[in-house]
């Protein structure tokens, strides 16, 4: 039998641009699309996408105190609203979390890895409002860095979390079944921005994890 | 008229960046910053187009896009306006709506024969004999017209941008832009839209540039976003801008929004006011000034205010002859201009352009002929309130400007400059800065001093300029008075529907099409309103505009179209399908599977060895807390608080009025926590069922809607079992794994939890398992099924095989009125609990007895009933076909049908027809394969 290995259901898409394929915490992930370097310069002065779908999801409903987000350790919280949050980790790293908040969750609270559950896009660079005017009609402005928010992009809903790590970020995570339609989407408008796709090398090498 | 005149500072040509464009397969030489129109007027050509019925040529008119005269077919888009079209090197430019040319079109004798065509004549004539309109229709079609749509699509699509801001200026004249200024001084985010491609507005053409000059580089300073070329169209609930320009469709969200529409010139109404050489003097004034063309020689210049004599003083500084016809009696010369006041045009006279007018007192039946080539009308304007309307704003009767004004305007709404009133320059500067400190204000920006500057803005913006005097509604000479020169209506016309009883602007618009052409009503409504008055013996005052509606200016419909999105789910393992040829179709929002090979193969083979289908569409739902059961049980008429751990129970969802929502399979997997499944096309609608009554229910639980989370395979045929052994270590025997059970193991070194069910009547598996897997797993189904024969199989042979099952698809076999009894599904109703959704009409519905059942029905497989085929009796319909497919199994065609429920007995005799086909069907009550439902349960 073939060792069990997870694929972003965006896989075959970016392999069609040249994505190199390296295996991660049992995920393939696109490390780079030919040009690290190229990748990083969008990034710093232009708009790019990225597929981030191996990042580990826990979802947290119910009542959400403060001492499951604590528990549940270092996590990029988006937190929608009182009663819903999204945790975000490296790819792998949900089972710890989801053991953390599990159990710290109490009663009222459900915790679920739903890592498969989404698919993640990265936008990153200076023109990120721009390549957001013709993607969502929701007011980008509205949500500071480090908040998230629920909202359509390219038509379809979406998880929006705003992050600034010196350049601009908006992490989209879409259900999974929305992957490639909305891939295939953003790039769309990034390229016309004269954006391109970027790798995780790049978008790590920017500051992000 | 041809040539260019001398540079002068400010022109908008580049004389050093010469260009030269196609003119109907001419070289026509233009330069930088040149419109099509200047450029053509430069080149001498008069004649811009012909008019929309009569084929009347027509001339250059506003130069601002307000008309339709200059419509023309531009690298191959039609009805593009020239007069304000930038000039690209090697653009071909083309009139339109003639034949054979536009300076000789033979359809011009339609002019002489107008008295057959009053408005509404297609209403009235060629009706009968009943085909004679459908030989006509396309000739008037043909006639009458505009350019023509081009045939191939090879244009881009547009784009569709967003925008958001504190405060939205519409409009870039000098109001406009000293309101964008102040808001974004001020710390307000600013956007400002204006259609042409340089800011300033009617001063664009003045001859002295210092306060557009000076208010653009304000506005350009100050930091508000400034969009050329962007025309606002409508105002929608919202409030949305929307607005055509940068290459798409702009949606523009603001939390205050500055109209600055200005106002429109409006022609005066006179015979042979059409006539090309008769145009507003907002034209003259930005041919002299900015394209350095001056169009006519001799001129006569109709006004009642100082636009007359300033755009006189420009002709005459140009090197023209000019008269000002002055429609105030005590007008006297002025800068040394030949003056004749109180006196107004009579008509005019000319074929292929004006030659001359005749001037008198107003009224008067005959007057001093003037020779001429170029007529200015000058000073009768109409204030853009169309956008402004639409977004509720209420209008009124100004006497001073003899114009509707907004009087009311909803909160965040703000108007300024000429659409608010406003008739000298320097209060319309002032109420557009008072605005934009306003709006900034209201949104938290109020600079240091704004409240004194507010203040003495506020008395700056008091000031409105001289009364308005405006020419007669008609004159008395002969020849056509046009009202509109989009559609080719006269003052006459408009007066004989008048007659007829269509006596209001509504009623005279759709009857006549006044105001309904190219241009909006922009060019037409002033003189529309005072002819209707005039028509139906009420004043100016009483004669309301039209209601504006969107697009208050032209949009191109790929522009609202977009980049067309349509937004498809497929499941992780899509690929893998389309690498193994499989025909998709859409099921709902999903590309599916229709089939791989053939549906009878795939059929046969799950029926004889083993199949496989990528069911990981079906909606699932994972539901948790101390109250899960009871959630369930109020969710549906089945029991659940009996359901074991590691079980699996068939549900249906019903409505409050006892209706099937859905069914699926209810799997529990802990104390207080299930695995619900729904039909794929259901999910979105259950989620906010279920989401919406534990709202009203409060109940401790959570449910979480997790498709997309988990791939489904459902590997089915009588080696299902064998499969399964090479894909697991876990036990899978018929003891291990029960039918209706649910068990968790590992499949292909993947964590799944596997459902013993049987959509398709065989033995079976339904594996769920994380998605991201999907291409392992089902790459490792394949491997391992390969020694036994697997195939995988589609939605349609899926739907052969529940069919022959008599397994219902919610949807397809129900409606939105069917209830459990009547589809074979009343054993699941548990009357002994407690409350659940659709308890009470389940009761009514039990006592009363079904009116109709869902029936099995079998026939002659020589013809395949369409779904949607009737039941008859005796000619009359008493039923329908839900499902029908050819069946190997059953050697016959089998399906389910409505029938009346005295019917529902095995081997009733039942008549199906569609169109002209029919076929005798015998109804079966039981399945057609397996009845007993032995392989399924193996």
């Amino acid at each position: 039998m073939i060792a069990a290995t997870r694929r972003s259901p965006i896989a075959r898409l970016s392999a069609s641009l040249g994505a190199s394929v390296e295996t991660e915490a049992g995920w393939e992930i696109a490390a780079h699309y030919g040009d690290e370097a190229a990748e990083r310069a969008l990034l710093r002065d232009l708009v790019a996408v990225a597929d981030v779908t191996p990042r580990g999801k826990i979802d947290l409903r119910g009542e959400i105190d403060g001492g499951v987000l604590t528990a549940a350790g270092e996590v990029l919280t988006a937190r929608m609203w009182d009663g819903w949050a999204l945790l975000l980790t490296e790819p792998g790293g949900e089972e710890a979390v989801l053991d953390r908040a599990d159990a710290a969750a109490g009663p009222r609270a459900m915790a679920t890895d739903v890592t498969h559950l989404f698919a993640g896009l990265a936008l990153a660079g200076p023109k990120l409002e721009d390549a957001l005017a013709r993607l969502t009609s929701w007011d980008p402005s509205t949500l500071a860095p480090g908040s998230a928010t629920g909202a359509s992009i390219g038509d379809v809903r979406a998880v929006l979390v705003r992050r600034d790590i010196g350049i601009p970020v908006l992490e989209a995570y879409v259900a999974t079944e929305f992957a490639r339609y909305a891939w295939e989407t953003v790039l769309g408008v990034v390229r016309r921005l004269g954006g391109g796709p970027a790798g995780w090398r790049a978008l790590r090498a920017e500051g992000w994890s | 008229m041809s040539g260019r005149l001398p540079a002068r500072p400010g022109e908008a040509i580049d004389r050093g960046r010469p260009l030269t464009i196609d003119f109907e397969g001419r070289r026509a030489p233009a330069f930088e910053g040149d419109t099509v129109g200047s450029a053509l007027a430069a080149a001498g050509v008069t004649i811009t187009g012909r008019s929309f019925k009569y084929h009347r040529p027509r001339g250059l008119m506003c130069m601002t896009g307000a008309c339709p005269n200059c419509l023309m077919q531009i690298d191959g888009i039609p009805n593009v306006r020239s007069c304000t079209e930038p000039v690209r090197e090697g653009m071909r430019v083309e009139r339109q709506n003639a034949w054979p040319s536009v300076d000789r079109d033979v359809h011009g004798v339609l002019d002489s024969f107008s008295f057959m065509m009053p408005p509404g004549f297609y209403y009235k004539v060629f009706q009968r004999p009943r085909w004679a309109w459908s030989k006509v229709e396309p000739i008037i079609r043909k006639q009458a017209g505009l350019g023509k749509v081009p045939r191939t699509e090879d244009h881009e699509p547009r784009e569709v941008v967003n925008l958001h801001a504190d405060v939205a200026v519409i409009g870039g004249g000098l109001a406009g832009l000293a309101a964008a200024a102040e808001a974004a001084a001020a710390g307000a985010s600013t956007v400002l839209l204006e259609q042409r491609r340089e800011a300033g507005g009617r001063a664009l053409g003045s001859a002295d540039d210092v306060d557009r000059a000076r208010l653009v580089a304000e506005a350009e300073a100050s930091g508000a976003r400034i969009l050329l070329g962007t025309a606002a169209f409508g105002v929608f609930d919202g409030p949305v801008v929307a607005a055509v320009g940068g290459g798409g469709l702009q949606r523009i969200r603001a939390r205050h929004l500055v109209f600055a529409t200005g106002a429109v010139e409006q022609p005066a109404v006179f015979p042979n006011n059409d006539l090309p050489g008769v145009m507003l003097s907002s034209a003259v004034e930005l041919l002299v000034n900015r394209f350095r063309v001056l169009p006519g020689r001799r001129a006569v210049v109709l006004t009642s205010n100082q636009d007359g004599y300033r755009a006189a003083r420009t002709l005459r500084d140009a090197g023209a002859d000019v008269f000002v016809v002055d429609l105030r009696a005590g007008a006297g010369s002025a800068d040394g201009l030949r003056v004749i006041p109180g006196s107004t045009i009579l008509s005019a006279k000319g074929r292929r352009g004006v030659t001359a007018v005749s001037v008198g007192a107003p009224g008067s039946a005959t007057g001093q002929s003037i020779p001429c080539d170029l007529v200015v009308l000058a000073g009768f304007s109409a204030p853009s309130t169309n956008l402004l309307a639409m977004t509720g704003a209420k209008l009124g009767f100004d006497d001073d400007a003899q114009a509707f004004l907004p009087v009311e305007l909803p909160p965040d709404v703000h108007a300024v400059g000429a659409v608010a009133g406003a008739r000298t320059v320097q209060g319309a500067i002032a109420q557009g800065r008072l605005a934009g400190l306003e709006a900034a204000a209201a949104v938290g920006q109020e600079p240091p001093g704004a409240a004194g500057r507010m203040e003495v803005l506020r008395a700056q913006a008091a000031e409105r300029g001289d009364p308005v005097v405006l020419p007669p509604e008609v004159a008395t000479g002969e020849g056509k008075q046009f009202a509109c020169l989009c559609m080719d209506v006269t003052s006459k016309e408009l007066k004989a529907a008048a007659a007829e009883g269509f006596d209001s602007m509504e009623l005279l618009k759709r009857y006549t099409t006044v105001s309904m052409g190219p241009c909006q009503g922009k060019a037409c409504m002033l003189s529309a309103q005072r002819l209707c008055a005039r028509a139906a013996g009420s004043s100016f005052a009483e004669t309301r505009p039209t209601t504006a509606r969107p697009p208050w200016t032209p949009v191109e419909l790929g522009a609202l179209a977009g980049w067309r999105r349509t937004p498809r789910k497929e499941t992780t393992i899509h690929d893998l399908h389309a690498d193994s040829g499989a025909t998709f179709m859409w099921a709902g929002d999903w590309r599916r599977p229709h089939h791989f090979a053939t549906p009878e193969q795939e059929v046969e083979a799950v029926r004889h060895r083993v199949g496989v289908i990528d069911v990981s569409t079906l909606g699932k739902f994972r539901v948790k807390g101390p109250e899960a059961v009871e959630l369930l049980e109020r969710l549906y008429p089945n029991r659940f608080g009996d359901l074991a751990v590691g079980r699996v129970r068939y549900g249906a969802m019903l409505n409050d009025e006892g209706v099937i929502l859905d069914d699926g399979a209810v799997c529990r997997v802990g104390d207080d926590e299930f695995f619900v499944t729904v039909t794929t096309g259901n999910t979105a609608a259950l989620e906010r069922w279920i989401t919406w009554w534990l709202a009203d229910w409060r109940l401790d639980v959570r449910v979480l809607n997790v498709t997309g989370a988990f791939a489904a395979l459902n590997l089915a045929g009588p080696d299902s079992r064998k499969v399964m052994s090479v894909l697991t270590d876990a036990d899978v025997s018929s003891e291990a794994v029960k039918y209706m059970s649910a068990s968790s193991f590992e499949v292909a070194g993947v964590p799944s939890l596997v459902l013993r069910i049987g959509f398709v009547g065989e033995l079976g598996y339904e594996i769920h398992f994380p998605s991201m897997y999907g291409e392992h797993v089902w790459r490792a189904v394949m491997e391992a099924g390969r020694p036994f024969g697997i195939v995988p199989f589609g939605l349609e042979a899926q739907r052969v095989l529940r069919l022959e099952k008599q397994h219902i698809l919610v949807g397809q076999d129900t409606d939105a009125e069917s209830d459990p009894f009547e589809v074979g599904l009343g054993w699941m109703v548990k009357a002994d609990k407690p409350d659940f959704l659709g308890r009470r009409a389940l009761e009514d519905l039990a006592e009363a007895g079904p009116k109709e059942r869902l029936v099995g029905f079998t026939c002659d497989p020589s013809w395949l009933p369409p779904e949607g085929a009737s039941v008859v009796h005796e000619g009359v319909w008493v039923g329908r076909v839900t499902s029908a497919r050819r069946s190997a199994a059953a050697r016959s065609v089998v399906g389910l049908a409505w029938v009346p429920a005295g019917w529902a007995e095995d081997d009733t005799e039942i008549e199906i027809q569609f169109g002209g086909a029919h076929a005798k069907a015998k109804v079966a009550l039981k399945p057609f394969y397996d009845p007993e439902g032995a392989r399924l349960r193996s």
